[in-house]
């Protein structure tokens, strides 16, 4: 009797598991911009990588620091070589829940406001965030975006004195992901 | 019953992390399949004398001013080679981000000349492994001078070409180095004795000092020095320190040869380290964006 309700309780959890649904992209957008008066930098990064567990509101983003393409001569080089020093820290991730998620209705197509509460990493710093955005629920995808800003002393992202007034400290960052069902592949 | 209740404490505690976990694993997974494709390799598409296999991004221009000073051990009259120079000025661009070609006109031997070069492949790590970025690079030379040579002055001449398979490794993010097998032709050399055709192999080393700062050291070997040139040379070897600032890279070294351009370093440098035979040199490379629309950018 209880080897059987042990064994019901771990299909169920089996089914639970096999059950969530995740949407998913890889062409997510990622756009920030460093803006002081002697010099506006700005890159975007138009492969993103974006996974949200639909049952939970679990959300899981990540991207190569290489793919982020520049408008300025140089600024992917520097970008890379000096300030996010991509050999050493490739990746961005952000590992995060959205709040509240249950009381979104998955089924109605309309705009939700919301809060993740999360971790972001990169430059091998990991810190606490708290983002607000906008989750679109549409026919056959999720449309998620935000606008946050994150400060490189954080990051502990260094900036010569030479070059101190055409860094930005604090940086906006845009966010734009269309999901769609992820198939498993 | 308890037995049963620590076992279900466990298996929803263990669901719980996978629910996370597994959209963790699943991005990790996405993320190792990114290829990671090495940059930054040098630092300039210069080494100090020799190209390196780095290329001007598609859409920049580069303006580059090099300088050769006279041989240190020309004395204090001559303010240890200061008073004396011969100089390059160049214009360079990115066609693709594969492809760069670039014309200059150097002061020695009034030197027009043109270049291309091209990516092949690049060093890659994570799903695709490359060990080295191979690129190939074409000069060609057209020497300017009054003619005042015996024979008849025709056009191909004035002619020399230069071929390099350059192929460099970053062994990690402050270690690269080059080897750089060269073949050099000239269409007209001084003696029947000296050989139209002869090979090079350079071997260069980058190390970086700061994120801004780098070391090189670069030499080209060249068997059957007596072939190349009636008057003793000796093979290129060279010192130098690269800076960077924001849109410069200054490149300030020391070396034996006082001529730019690839046929002219490697078949005519006449000067020794071992006597003073030293010259100060400097690139300076100043990059322009002249075509910015491939640089996709997210709408507003």
């Amino acid at each position: 009797m209880r080897i059987l309700l042990i064994i019901t309780v771990f299909f169920a959890a089996m089914f639970f598991c096999k059950a969530q649904n995740k949407m998913f992209t890889r062409t997510g957008k990622v756009y920030f911009i460093s803006k002081t008066s002697i010099i506006n930098i700005d890159g975007t990064n138009n492969r993103t990588i974006c996974f949200l567990d639909t049952k939970t509101g679990e959300i899981a983003a990540g991207m190569a620091m290489k793919h982020f393409e520049f408008t300025l001569p140089l600024a992917e080089e520097h970008f890379n070589e000096n300030y996010v020093e991509s050999d050493k820290y490739p990746n961005a991730k952000l590992s995060g829940k959205i709040n509240n998620f249950d009381k979104i209705d998955l089924n109605e197509q309309k705009t939700n406001k919301v809060e993740i509460i999360g971790k972001l990493t990169f430059h091998g710093v990991t810190n606490d965030i708290k983002i607000t955005g906008i989750l679109e629920i549409k026919k056959d995808k999720y449309i998620a975006s935000s606008e946050f800003e994150i400060n490189i002393d954080d990051y502990k992202i260094k900036v010569p004195k030479l070059v101190d007034e055409k860094v930005a400290k604090v940086i906006p960052v845009k966010v734009y992901f269309e999901l769609f069902p992820h198939t498993g592949k | 019953m308890i037995r049963l209740l620590i076992a279900l404490m466990f298996l929803f505690n263990f669901l719980k992390i996978t629910a996370q976990d597994d959209i963790d694993n699943l991005l990790n997974e996405e993320l190792e399949k990114i290829p990671d494709y090495t940059t930054a390799t040098f630092k300039a598409t210069r080494i100090i004398n020799g190209h390196s296999i780095e290329r001007m991004q598609k859409g920049d221009l580069d303006f580059r001013i090099a300088h050769r000073f006279g041989t240190i051990n020309s004395g204090a009259y001559n303010f240890y080679g200061l008073d004396y120079s011969s100089n390059q000025l160049g214009l360079e661009y990115g066609f693709s981000n594969k492809f760069m070609a670039g014309i200059s006109r150097s002061t020695y031997q009034k030197t027009f000349a043109g270049f291309i070069k091209y990516s092949i492949v690049r060093q890659c790590s994570g799903s695709k492994n490359i060990p080295v970025s191979i690129s190939y690079f074409s000069g060609m030379y057209i020497n300017s001078l009054s003619w005042e040579n015996n024979r008849k002055d025709f056009f191909s001449s004035r002619l020399a070409y230069a071929h390099q398979l350059l192929i460099a490794r970053k062994f990690s993010p402050a270690f690269s180095a080059q080897i750089s097998p060269s073949l050099i032709h000239r269409n007209l050399v001084s003696d029947k004795d000296i050989s139209n055709d002869f090979v090079a192999f350079g071997l260069a080393v980058r190390q970086k000092l700061t994120v801004r700062t780098a070391i090189n050291i670069e030499y080209f070997y060249i068997p059957n020095l007596e072939k190349v040139s009636k008057i003793k040379i000796f093979c290129p070897l060279s010192l130098g320190l690269d800076i960077e600032t924001g849109g410069h890279v200054f490149q300030v070294f020391i070396t034996n040869s006082f001529t730019i351009n690839e046929h002219s370093f490697l078949s005519e440098t006449t000067d020794n380290w071992f006597d003073g035979g030293i010259h100060l040199g400097f690139n300076i490379s100043r990059v322009f964006t002249i075509n910015s629309n491939n640089r996709k950018n997210i709408k507003e």
